[in-house]
């Protein structure tokens, strides 16, 4: 009698302790964003010319040694072939340097003061400056979201353009940000690249700009 | 018969907490006078059925039976849930059953970023047969249809870091499901009274219903979560057999 008391009376009270556990709302981490590569295209230009310009000083250089090595008048050229080959280490030297910058403005590498949305809020920035690829968080409410950009003290605009869908993804309502679109006053949009090629969801979206 | 009398037995023994004690307890009622031909038969039932079979007797008449696992949620701020039962047992073991309930449903887990709330009312019709153990334990298979006319609504919230908070609230009215049900069950007569405690479990098989997006309906009253195709249910009753 003593078990029936308890199946009856205690099992739909265990029962009922058990799911009155608090459950909190999670309510971050689902809002859309995409993230974005700045690049210095002016810093990438003076680079890519200065790169020419050793390029074809070297190229000369080269003339130069093959012509005093097959010189064959007697003549004593080896202070000058020692100049030209300091020259040329020099200069190429330089050159591998300045490839190395450029392969670091090229990744995206930028230290970025501030991004700021139509709200007057700044999003948070990653603290270390080797940052290549920055995410920017959408606006869930609407299908545009507005930013204001600080790069090296300068202002920069970016507007982006989107349709947004809903999804319920393991019980957390989400909303997406497909068919990505960016434009800007003041930056020059390179390219907006999908990780994956069958996604149109800016999850998965690369921006490239140049300032 | 005897086959069909100890699948049950298996199935229900692991099931509904009532069997489990059933053979203990009509060996307690054997001391009292009135029950002490059934519980005899109990003891001999284990060894040769054939004999005594005739003995058993099905009471026919109508019956009613409340929810009491339901009732308790009364005092949950989870769900709210009522459900009642009339039916007929007819002398050929076959009993007619028709089950009413309101239920208000807030499940936590619904969306781990929103609140969720059904709300309505829902019936089942269908049938039960019974194989009695003895003349105080009854084992029972059955089949139910179920109808439910029910509402939601609910909200949800998207935070973000940089703009303000996105909170949309959405919800459908006039949703109407149905489905089937099978049912297993047992209940146990209490001393010589005409009441019995019961428990029976039931798998439910969705067959229309509804359906919205984005936000779908999460739980149907009298059904259940709608994520599976078919939902598993315990209830815990006690019934008046007039």
């Amino acid at each position: 009698m003593r078990k029936l008391v308890f199946v009856v009376i205690l099992f739909p009270w265990v029962y009922l302790a058990s799911s009155c556990e608090d459950v909190e709302l999670e309510t971050t981490g689902i809002d859309p964003f995409f993230r974005i590569k700045f690049i210095n295209a002016d810093s990438l230009s003076t680079l890519d010319n200065l790169i020419a310009a050793i390029e074809e000083r070297i190229e000369i250089i080269d003339d130069s040694l093959v012509f005093y090595d097959t010189l064959d008048n007697g003549t004593d050229v080896s202070n000058i072939v020692e100049r030209l080959n300091l020259e040329r280490s020099a200069i190429d030297t330089e050159r591998t340097e300045f490839n190395s910058t450029k392969a670091i403005i090229e990744s995206g590498s930028v230290v970025v003061n501030s991004i700021t949305s139509s709200t007057g809020v700044d999003a948070k920035l990653p603290g270390i400056d080797s940052t290549t690829l920055f995410s920017i968080p959408l606006n869930p409410a609407q299908d545009v979201s507005l930013f204001e950009i600080s790069l090296d003290g300068t202002l920069y605009d970016l507007e982006a353009n989107y349709t947004r869908n809903t999804v319920v993804e393991l019980r957390t309502v989400i909303v997406q940000a497909l068919d990505l679109d960016v434009t800007s006053s003041s930056f020059e949009v390179q390219s907006i690249e999908y990780e994956d090629s069958l996604s149109n969801n800016s999850l998965d979206a690369i921006v490239t700009v140049h300032f | 018969m005897r086959l069909l009398q100890y699948i049950f037995r298996i199935l229900l023994v692991a099931i509904l907490p009532f069997n489990a004690f059933a053979q203990e307890d009509s060996t307690s009622v054997a001391d009292s006078t009135i029950n002490q031909a059934d519980t005899t038969y109990t003891a001999a039932d284990s060894t040769e059925i054939t004999s005594d079979t005739t003995r058993i007797q099905t009471r026919s008449g109508l019956f009613l039976a409340i929810d009491y696992g339901k009732l308790a949620t009364a005092v949950s701020d989870f769900e709210s849930k009522f459900e009642a039962s009339i039916g007929f047992q007819l002398s050929n073991r076959l009993a007619p059953v028709l089950e009413i309930g309101y239920a208000i449903l807030n499940p936590r887990t619904a969306f781990e970023n929103g609140t969720y709330e059904s709300a309505g009312v829902y019936g089942r019709f269908g049938i039960n047969y019974l194989i009695p153990l003895d003349n105080i334990n009854i084992y029972y298979a059955g089949l139910r249809y179920g109808l439910s006319s029910y509402e939601d609504e609910g909200n949800y919230i998207i935070e973000s870091d940089i703009f303000e908070t996105y909170s949309v609230e959405f919800g459908e009215s006039n949703q109407t499901a149905t489905w089937f049900e099978i049912v297993l069950g047992s209940e146990k007569k209490i001393r010589n009274y005409n009441i019995y405690l019961g428990g029976l479990f039931r798998l439910r098989f969705i067959n229309t219903r509804d359906k919205f997006v984005p936000i779908d309906t999460y739980s149907i009253p009298g059904y259940g979560r709608t994520l599976d195709k078919s939902v598993p249910a315990l209830n815990l009753y006690v019934k008046y057999l007039f």
